[in-house]
């Protein structure tokens, strides 16, 4: 078997993986569910390293071209909403992650390029709802809120999703060569 | 207990009409198109011949009202969220208490807008198959070539996730329930403890994932897989008069809808 093949195999199960799994959610205390998105998304980086950003990249181009995979539906008419920069920022940060991932196993520096790339993920995301706010819908928010209820809330729970990823993804070759 | 919500891929309703059977490309560029003239003709008459012009469509497509409303369902709150939002914060003339007159416009203009863009795009999905909408995504790519972009072997990673989304689905289903027949709670403890008992269920499903991923890597290639330069299509898109006609009838819209902004909404305001 090529490892050509094999990867664009594995692309293309994971892009459905990270479909899938997004709507797998988790009911909290206090009604927002937890999902699991960025998780499926990180995975992508721990897994294929730079090429790991293809699944988000795929999974973006399918939501643009009308299935409902985006929460709320998809369609082109999403590339207005507000929160539509998170979803590029998936793009963009699973690149970031894979760039830095390291090659050879090493907790820290797996971790930390996960988190990087999390970082740029809200960045990214960030500035996009704030520009789409401020500018096309014409509701100012200021950046500090912005990231007072778009960004905070959420990172504790990110951290621990990229520290899950490095955890799973060191665990599976053991269970693999068993199965 | 539902972890999965109602989730279909299977948005696609398959019936025999004359939307149904344009080219996927025409019905690419339709959407493109009219989403074009939403953003470039934003006035309040332009998007009721808009609504008017789109429910043609909808009846020549077959399809019922209703599938466009469950489609509409999950962004009712941001439509009502906009029209409230303008109807309220906007300053000008005084109607009444708050409500101004631009407020009245805007607010209209902007629900109009957003269900205008989701019934549109609803349409598309509701008569192309998934598997068709690749084709044409592959086909707009094809100029990408030049930068290297290896477009088919990214089309083909398009069909294996829309293939694999369903059995995936079950798969996480399967999961839980094997866990939940052993008693495991997924409803209770904290956060941490929530996580926790998700590792039985993720390790084996991205081991399945791997195993999935050589299988079908091995068929391709037991049948002949090289890259996806030589592959051929089992059902070309062909482009036939009706797609043409449709695009006839796209242009006149776009004439229309400018003669309307330009002509028709200083005079009236809206």
């Amino acid at each position: 078997m090529k490892k050509k093949t094999y990867d664009l195999a594995l692309t293309g199960v994971l892009t459905a993986l990270l479909m899938a799994g997004s709507f797998v959610r988790i009911p909290l205390p206090g009604g927002v569910p937890l999902t699991l998105q960025l998780f499926f998304v990180l995975l992508g980086p721990a897994l294929l390293g730079v090429r790991g950003m293809l699944p988000s990249l795929l999974y973006l181009l399918l939501g643009l071209a009308g299935l409902p995979v985006f929460s709320g539906g998809g369609g082109p008419g999403y590339l207005f909403s507000p929160t539509f920069g998170y979803l590029l920022g998936f793009v963009a940060g699973s690149w970031l992650a894979g760039y830095l991932y390291p090659k050879s196993p090493s907790f820290g520096r797996e971790l930390g390029a996960l988190l990087c790339g999390v970082a740029l993920v809200y960045g990214v995301g960030g500035l996009w709802f704030y520009v789409m706010k401020n500018v096309y819908l014409a509701a100012p928010v200021s950046l500090s809120q912005v990231f007072l209820f778009g960004i905070l809330p959420f990172l504790p729970g990110d951290i621990l999703k990229a520290l899950a990823v490095t955890l799973i993804v060191r665990k599976i070759p053991a269970y693999y060569k068993k199965g | 207990m539902k972890f999965l919500g109602g989730f279909t891929i299977g948005q696609y309703i398959p019936l025999d009409s004359a939307v149904h059977n344009l080219d996927p490309r025409t019905k690419f560029i339709g959407l493109t198109g009219v989403m074009a003239y939403i953003f470039l003709f934003p006035s309040l008459v332009v998007y009721l011949f808009l609504m008017v012009s789109l429910h043609l469509v909808l009846m020549f497509s077959s399809l019922r009202y209703r599938y466009i409303w469950r489609g509409l369902r999950p962004v009712l709150f941001l439509i009502l969220f906009s029209a409230f939002f303008n109807l309220f914060f906007t300053p000008g003339e005084t109607l009444w208490w708050k409500i101004t007159k631009e407020g009245l416009y805007f607010g209209l203009l902007y629900a109009m807008r957003i269900y205008l863009l989701v019934f549109s795009s609803i349409i598309l999905t509701f008569t192309t198959s998934p598997i068709r909408l690749t084709d044409a995504m592959e086909y707009f790519m094809k100029p990408l070539k030049i930068l290297k972009v290896p477009v088919e072997d990214i089309a083909l990673m398009l069909v294996i996730a829309l293939r694999f989304i369903p059995t995936l689905l079950e798969e996480i289903d399967r999961l839980i329930k094997a866990q939940m027949s052993r008693g495991v709670d997924f409803d209770r403890g904290n956060l941490f403890k929530r996580i926790k008992r998700l590792l039985p269920v993720f390790v084996p499903l991205f081991v399945s994932c791997f195993k999935r991923a050589e299988e079908l890597a091995d068929a391709m290639e037991s049948r002949c897989y090289r890259g996806g330069e030589l592959r051929t299509k089992r059902e070309k898109l062909s482009y036939r008069a009706a797609d043409r006609l449709a695009m006839v009838f796209l242009i006149i819209a776009g004439i229309l809808c400018a003669y309307l902004f330009y002509a028709l909404s200083p005079a009236l305001f809206i």
